[in-house]
């Protein structure tokens, strides 16, 4: 799969939101795009990450095995703008496997740490927020 | 909100077909503007629009789907063999809808254009 096609549905303004996002992070230290969605980032400070970029509504986990099977090595899924999310379950395995698994609301923070794969907005209690609620 | 529609009788389908049309159009409107597959989301994917499409769900999509079901349930015995089968379509949908604003379900059945359809054809 070449830049410019992929069978995941995901169009080229998502893609270069992406893109710029993570040009523009200032934990980034290089950004290298192939196969249309793959993203593999050095950072300033932490691992390196594969992400790959989609466009899901709803990222269960069938989506999470359909691109690890597909992407070998990816550690961080990103399931497109603030409409798209992910449910419990995926999140969880994600968790689990230091993984990470966010929207464009959440993407930033992910970038920042050392466990990028532990970020979550917190609600007005102080506790996790995740973006698994309807939009 | 239950009883949203169960108090609203007509006395043929074409007149249920119009009211449930407007009401189809107003959630249509806010779908296309504002929505998950609106031209703001495509364009500005972190757009805090997406704000503005959760409260018109709560406000306005789903009090008006729960109207519909009210309506379709109260005049039954109007509805034709065709539109009681695209009814149970649409009530799968809004049913799936509502308990997904609450927790993220995959694939869950979305809205039937074939209901819509009918009732446009209907209200004419």
């Amino acid at each position: 799969m070449t830049n410019g096609t992929n069978s995941h549905n995901v169009s080229y303004p998502q893609i270069m939101f992406l893109t710029g996002l993570l040009n523009s992070h200032t934990n980034t230290a290089s950004v290298m795009r192939s196969n249309d969605i793959q993203f593999d980032i050095q950072r300033n400070h932490g691992d390196d990450i594969r992400l790959i970029c989609l466009n899901e509504y709803t990222c269960g986990l069938a989506k999470i095995y359909e691109v690890l099977d597909e992407f070998p090595g990816t550690n961080l899924f990103y399931v497109g703008g603030n409409w798209n999310s992910y449910t419990l379950e995926a999140k969880e395995y994600c968790l689990q496997s230091q993984f990470g698994l966010y929207n464009s609301a959440e993407i930033n923070g992910g970038l920042h740490r050392n466990d990028f794969w532990a970020y979550h907005q917190r609600d007005r209690k102080g506790d996790p927020l995740y973006q698994t609620k309807g939009s | 909100m239950d009883s949203l529609g169960a108090e609203e009788t007509f006395h043929d389908e074409p007149g249920l077909a119009s009211v449930i049309q407007e009401i189809l159009n107003e959630n249509h409107v806010h779908f296309l503007q504002y929505g998950p597959r609106s031209k703001i989301a495509e364009n500005n994917p972190a757009s805090t629009a997406q704000a503005i499409w959760s409260a018109r769900i709560l406000d306005t999509l789903v009090p008006n789907n729960t109207r519909i079901m009210g309506i379709l349930q109260a005049n039954t015995e109007l509805l034709s063999k065709e539109l009681k089968a695209e009814a149970i379509l649409f009530k799968m949908h809004a049913a799936a809808f509502e308990a997904n604003q609450y927790s993220r379900t995959e694939e869950y059945p979305q809205f039937p254009t074939s209901f819509s359809d009918k009732i446009k054809e209907l209200a004419k």
